[in-house]
């Protein structure tokens, strides 16, 4: 896989006003794209932007050459994937008929999933090691395993992009650091564009950042460039130290919050 | 979570579908074995000269067994749609107000005309004009999200209630009102192949719809979001599942009135036994459906001398059913 994801120039807004404006970003064989930026920035929104629910109001967004505008809804989702924020749902089903659902970009209208759909979904579960829970009931997982679940079916529509929207809010601390390495893990295949609230995240798995404000502008480029003291006091209003810690050969950085602007 | 053997029990239902419906031919006022049955069939198919008991068999009970399959399996099969299409578990096509549709459309029949067919046309033209507004007040609000849908359905639902009272109001209470009260409490005793044949083709274009949607219908219970991102159109496929369901619906009220219960029950007691899993849950909806009508209907002709209305005995049984389903689940229920 070659392809290019990128967005050009994009803005969107309600009414009049802008939400963001003039946001470039491009991410293609094995990146990490991590998306930050104060509540009501517009990250969620962007995401949205990205894989066609919403239409930017200005630039656009692009898959190769494409414009995403005029690739169908079906052919789009089988090269990208989304994980929305984990929502409620109103009817439960056990965990490996919520996997084959990702097989639906490849299912014709009229059809139902095959054997072989059933068997990918199989290998995702497998791949994300999670396949004991293949028979549970959704409804009774987790938030982590949740989680872990959703990945695996996007992943079952053999995406060349995975679009996840905060996928480590409201985890534990073992489970933040678990979806983090998956998400690194899947990166050798599937490119990845994430949003977070956590600077430290960005440091810890994405080459590439893109840091929205609330006023609109946004700044992206490579994760070490963008993350640093001074934009982040800027963005959020918050002193924070940078600092790193070697570890087996590797270099771990953490961001400490300090005080309040 | 998923019972073992789903396809098994879809086998079983249908085997005890084929059974209900026999027997159902033999019981009546007039008992009939089930050697007279089959003989009544070979003399009415080589064409020979019918008896008392063979015209009973093939005119009166057959037509009315076939009704109460389709009625059966029809509403079940639409709540099921509903549901998922509304991804609410407590949705039943009345809720858009086709039911109350049809009916006025119905009981204006009655009241203008004195004409089965007439009737029945006037329900089905009802029917459909009804969930034709509810999609022209979504259209014009410019959102048809979930909530949207169902409000319009309430503002039809209601204005046509009140257009079915003010028939009741001016109907001649000697004739007429008896007539729309008994329409509206549901029954199968005008049975013929006739209004069989006016209903079916959008019946079973209705039916055959949702079959082949059915694992679609799965896709409707997740957040639009996420049907966007599964490459569906969210809007498209839940109005493919509501027109669907309408056709069906108006076909079986046009022919049948005011049926209570079976679009809400069926599809839980389906669900109690196969899982979530709208490709298991349809085609017990069918079977599960057709001998619950049959068995209300075998009742509803024999119990008395009068016949029972079949909305009152699908309450009675079906509203405990209910609420022993969700004691039973008690703590599973969403």
């Amino acid at each position: 896989m070659d392809m290019i994801f990128r967005i050009e120039n994009g803005g969107f807004g309600y009414d009049r006003s802008f939400l963001f404006r003039g946001v470039n970003a491009e991410i293609g064989d094995g990146d990490i794209l991590a998306i930050l930026g104060p509540n009501g920035s517009g990250k969620t929104t962007m995401l949205k932007c990205m894989v066609n629910i919403l239409g930017l109001k200005e630039g656009k967004v692009l898959l190769g050459e494409r414009d995403v505008r005029e690739i169908s809804r079906r052919e789009f989702s089988k090269k990208i994937a989304y994980v929305p924020q984990a929502k409620s749902y109103s009817f439960d089903c056990t965990v490996l008929d919520m996997v084959v659902l990702g097989r639906s970009p490849h299912i014709p209208t009229f059809s139902e999933p095959s054997s072989k759909d059933v068997e990918i979904a199989h290998d995702k579960l497998d791949y994300l090691g999670i396949t004991e829970l293949k028979d549970r009931s959704f409804k009774t997982l987790s938030g982590g395993e949740m989680q872990m679940v959703l990945i695996a079916r996007a992943l079952a529509s053999e995406p060349e992009i995975l679009i996840m929207d905060e996928p480590e809010s409201n985890l534990d601390y073992h489970n933040q650091l678990k979806i983090l390495n998956t998400i690194k893990e899947i990166s050798a295949d599937v490119s990845c564009i994430i949003n977070t609230h956590y600077p430290e995240h960005a440091l810890r798995v994405s080459n590439k950042a893109l840091l929205l404000s609330r006023g609109g502008t946004a700044i992206g480029g490579m994760t070490d460039e963008i993350i640093t003291e001074e934009r982040i006091g800027n963005v959020f209003g918050v002193n924070t130290a940078i600092g790193e810690v070697e570890i087996g050969g590797g270099v771990l950085r953490y961001v400490l919050p300090i005080s309040i602007r | 979570m998923r019972k073992p053997g789903p396809k098994l029990l879809i086998l079983i239902s249908f085997l005890l579908l084929v059974v209900s419906a026999a027997v159902a031919v033999c019981i009546g006022t007039y008992h009939i074995s089930i050697t007279d049955v089959f003989s009544a069939y070979i003399t009415y198919f080589q064409g020979g000269e019918t008896t008392v008991v063979e015209s009973i068999v093939v005119n009166l009970r057959t037509p009315r067994v076939i009704l109460a399959l389709m009625a059966g399996a029809g509403l079940a099969v639409a709540g099921t749609a509903s549901q998922s299409a509304f991804s609410n578990p407590l949705a039943s096509p009345d809720v858009i107000g086709v039911s109350s549709g049809a009916a006025f459309g119905a009981a204006a029949g009655i009241l203008l005309f004195n004409n089965d067919a007439a009737t029945q046309l006037m329900a089905v033209a009802f029917g459909l004009a009804a969930i034709a507004a509810v999609f022209a007040l979504c259209k014009s609000s410019r959102s048809d999200s979930i909530l949207m849908i169902v409000l319009s359905g309430i503002i039809v639902a209601g204005l046509f209630s009140a257009m079915v009272s003010l028939v009741k109001y001016v109907a001649d209470p000697m004739s007429k009102l008896p007539e729309i009260t008994y329409w509206l409490m549901g029954t199968l005793s005008g049975a013929s192949y006739s209004k069989i044949i006016v209903a079916l083709p959008m019946f079973v274009a209705g039916m055959v719809l949702i079959y082949v949607m059915k694992w679609r219908l799965n896709i409707l219970t997740l957040s639009d979001d996420e049907v966007r991102a599964l490459g569906h159109n969210p809007k498209k496929v839940r109005w493919t599942a509501v027109l669907a369901s309408t056709l069906v619906v108006a076909a079986v009220v046009s022919v049948c009135g005011l049926i209570g219960w079976i679009g809400l029950v069926i599809p839980h007691v389906a669900r109690l036994l196969v899982g979530t899993d709208n490709r298991y849950v349809l085609p017990l909806c069918i079977s599960i459906g057709g001998i619950f009508m049959l068995a209300m209907d075998t009742v509803a002709r024999t119990a008395s001398v009068e016949e029972l209305p079949l909305s009152i005995l699908t309450a009675i049984v079906g509203a405990p059913l209910f609420a022993s389903i969700f004691i039973w689940r008690g703590r599973g229920w969403t």
